[in-house]
C-alpha cells in the first residue's frame, strides 16, 4: 500500500525504516521522506510505528 | 490516452468520516477529475458495521505511474472535497483472477468483504484461494476478486461479494480461512476488513471491465 502519496513511499519503505530503528515520523521522514511533505500520512506512518513497537514487545515477553 | 503503454489497475481506499453521502456527491463533482485521471468506473461502498466507513474503488487505465497519480493534484483535491485531514494507505493493484461462484446477487444488493493483506508470495496464496472456493460457496460468497500491488511482491487485495450481511458477518467473524487472511487487518497501515452494502457506480468509459467487483 501507498501510505506517503506525495512521495510515493509504501507500507513496506515504511516498515523497512521503522525495523532499522526509526521510533518518531520525523526519523521515518529521514530515513525514507515519507511524510516529509504534506505531512497527511503522519498518522499512519504512527501507526506502522506503533504495530511495530508492539509486535517487538510481545516478541520479547514470548522470550521471558 | 492511446498507446501501447496503457496500464489498468485499482485505487482501493477506505477511510471514515461525518457524513458518508457526502462521498458521492464529492465524485460526481469531480467526474471530470476521475476522467482526466484516466478512471474508467468507481464503486463506493457503506460499512454495515462502522457507521461512516466508505470503500471506494477506482478502475484506471492510463500510461502514468501510479506515484504520479497519486501525488496528482485531483487525486489531493479529491481528498480535500471529501474532508479527509489525514491521507490513509492507498492500495494499488491489478486483477489476479476472479471467480465467479453460483449466481451474482442482484446488481445494487450486494454485500462485499474486502480486505488488503500481506503475503509470502501471490500464487501459494491463489492456490489456496482455489482450494477454498468449494468453502466459499458453502459461505455464500457469491464472487471472489484478487487484486496484486503493484508496488510489492507481498500484498494482495480480496475482494468478495455476498447476497446477505448475515453470510458476510458470518465469513469474517467465524471463518478459519478468513481469520488466516485478516491476521494484519486494522494493523499498521492495514486499514481493517471492511463489511459493507454497495451504494453506487460512476461508469465513466466502454470497458470490458466485469459489472461489478
Amino acid at each position: 500500500m501507498y501510505v506517503c502519496l506525495c512521495c510515493g513511499v509504501t507500507n513496506e519503505t515504511v516498515t523497512a525504516a521503522v525495523i532499522a530503528g526509526a521510533v518518531t515520523t520525523k526519523q521515518v521522514s529521514a530515513a525514507c521522506a515519507a511524510g516529509s511533505e504534506c505531512g497527511r500520512c503522519c498518522r499512519t506512518i504512527r501507526s506502522i510505528i506503533h504495530s511495530l513497537s508492539a509486535t517487538t514487545e510481545s516478541e520479547k515477553e514470548t522470550r521471558v | 490516452m492511446e498507446g501501447a503503454s496503457l496500464r489498468s489497475f485499482v485505487f482501493a481506499v477506505e477511510f471514515t468520516i461525518g457524513d458518508p453521502a457526502s462521498v458521492w456527491a464529492v465524485l460526481k463533482h469531480h467526474e471530470e477529475n476521475l476522467r482526466e485521471l484516466g478512471a474508467h468506473y468507481v464503486f463506493l461502498y457503506e460499512s454495515i458495521v462502522e457507521p461512516g466507513n466508505v470503500f471506494v474503488v477506482i478502475g484506471i487505465r492510463t500510461d502514468q505511474a501510479p506515484p504520479q497519480l497519486l501525488r496528482s493534484p485531483e487525486m489531493f483535491e479529491w481528498f480535500d472535497a471529501v474532508g479527509l485531514d489525514d491521507l490513509p494507505a492507498v492500495f494499488v493493484g491489478e486483477t489476479v483472477d476472479r471467480f465467479d461462484i453460483g449466481d451474482a446477487p442482484p446488481p445494487g444488493t450486494e454485500i462485499v468483504v474486502a480486505a488488503v493483506t500481506p503475503v509470502d508470495d501471490v500464487d501459494d496464496f491463489m492456490v489456496r484461494v482455489r482450494e477454498s472456493l468449494p468453502g466459499f460457496a458453502r459461505a455464500g460468497i457469491r464472487r471472489t476478486v484478487v487484486y496484486r500491488a503493484l508496488d510489492t511482491a507481498h500484498e494482495v487485495m480480496f475482494l468478495q461479494q455476498l447476497a446477505s450481511d448475515e453470510n458476510a458477518l458470518k465469513w469474517v467473524g467465524h471463518s478459519k480461512i478468513a481469520a488466516s487472511w485478516l491476521t494484519s487487518a486494522g494493523v499498521g497501515a492495514y486499514p481493517p476488513v471492511f463489511v459493507g452494502r454497495f451504494r453506487n457506480v460512476m461508469r465513466l468509459a466502454e470497458t470490458d471491465e466485469p459489472e461489478g467487483l
